[in-house]
């Protein structure tokens, strides 16, 4: 396998679509985080109200 | 269906599916992996390079896949008014510009031992470059408009304008003169890639397609959860600005 001229090209591919996929799932769940904290600045009453104004139509 | 146009309910519904959704497309990814490595065969004429297809395929269907659903959104949005509608098409943009690139860079890595170029003005690349161009014009315009209500409605009346390349991109490769070779797969007759070939090549694609659902669910809880951030703070605001009246401002009569 490795034996291949181009086998290069194959593994650099590889690398690239693993930085994109962790990019995205790390970039999301960073998303997360920093939401959840910005929310939990906000008191619990406030929380509930925004998630029942929500559900109205 | 309308009872996950609730946030609350759909939260709840992301919270219990993501993690299986996320295991599930680890497990698959794996085998699909092991099968593109250590099974699958080279090809007899590309060698190992033949397994650059195993990323390149699943992430170019992926790539007008992910602007299926964002076109159905969009028609969700204007039509139906569903309150996820633009939060699932805000959400699957970035993921396809990503999936997109993958597939540009790919096809690029690909080419070049193949053809001996990085790069052709081909009719197949050209019309996929103009989805990735496509997908970040949409990223941008959720980022230019501050009113989300217009935001949306701008970006899916964009999003179904744009939806006339989907038809391009897959027909492309019939209608011109192409480098790039004709459809292998989903093609009459049937797929004209080895059984060997061609099973690591589907279980591939359906990692690829479970990591996009994940993703997407992931990332359509954090828009929701971006709106209830931007309602709280407007009610904070509005409160702050009710309690600093002019009266209260005042520094009082000049002695």
């Amino acid at each position: 396998m490795t034996s291949d001229p181009h086998f290069g090209f194959v593994v650099v591919a590889y690398a690239i679509a693993f930085v994109i996929i962790a990019g995205m799932i790390l970039a999301i769940l960073r998303d997360y985080s920093t939401l959840r904290q910005a929310l939990s600045r906000f008191p619990a009453g406030d929380r509930r109200a925004a998630r029942e104004a929500e559900a109205a139509p | 269906m309308r009872n996950y146009a609730n946030p609350s309910n759909f939260l709840r519904l992301t919270g219990v599916l993501t993690p299986y959704l996320a295991a599930l497309t680890a497990a698959l990814l794996c085998l699909g992996l092991y099968l593109a490595w250590f099974v699958a065969p080279p090809d007899y004429q590309q060698g190992e390079t033949v397994r650059i297809m195993y990323l390149h395929v699943p992430a170019a269907w992926l790539s007008m896949w992910i602007y299926i659903v964002m076109t159905s959104a969009a028609l969700g949005t204007l039509v139906w008014r569903h309150p996820l509608a633009d939060a699932a098409q805000k959400a699957a943009a970035p993921l396809g510009a990503a999936f997109t690139f993958l597939c540009l860079v790919t096809g690029s890595l690909w080419g070049k031992p193949m053809w001996g170029a990085w790069w052709v003005w081909d009719a197949r690349l050209t019309s996929v470059l103009v989805l990735f161009l496509i997908y970040l014009a949409l990223v941008a315009l959720w980022r230019t408009i501050e009113d989300p209500g217009k935001a949306a409605r701008a970006a899916a009346i964009f999003t179904l304008v744009g939806a006339i390349n989907i038809p391009i991109i897959k027909f492309s490769v019939d209608w011109w003169n192409t480098l790039h070779q004709p459809a292998s797969v989903f093609r009459l007759g049937g797929p004209a890639i080895a059984g060997s070939m061609l099973w690591p090549l589907l279980i591939m694609a359906l990692a690829f397609t479970l990591l996009f659902a994940t993703l997407h669910l992931m990332a359509i809880r954090n828009e929701i959860l971006r709106r209830r951030l931007r309602r709280l703070s407007i009610l904070a605001a509005d409160a702050a600005a009710s309690e600093f009246t002019p009266a209260s401002a005042s520094l009082g009569p000049a002695r």
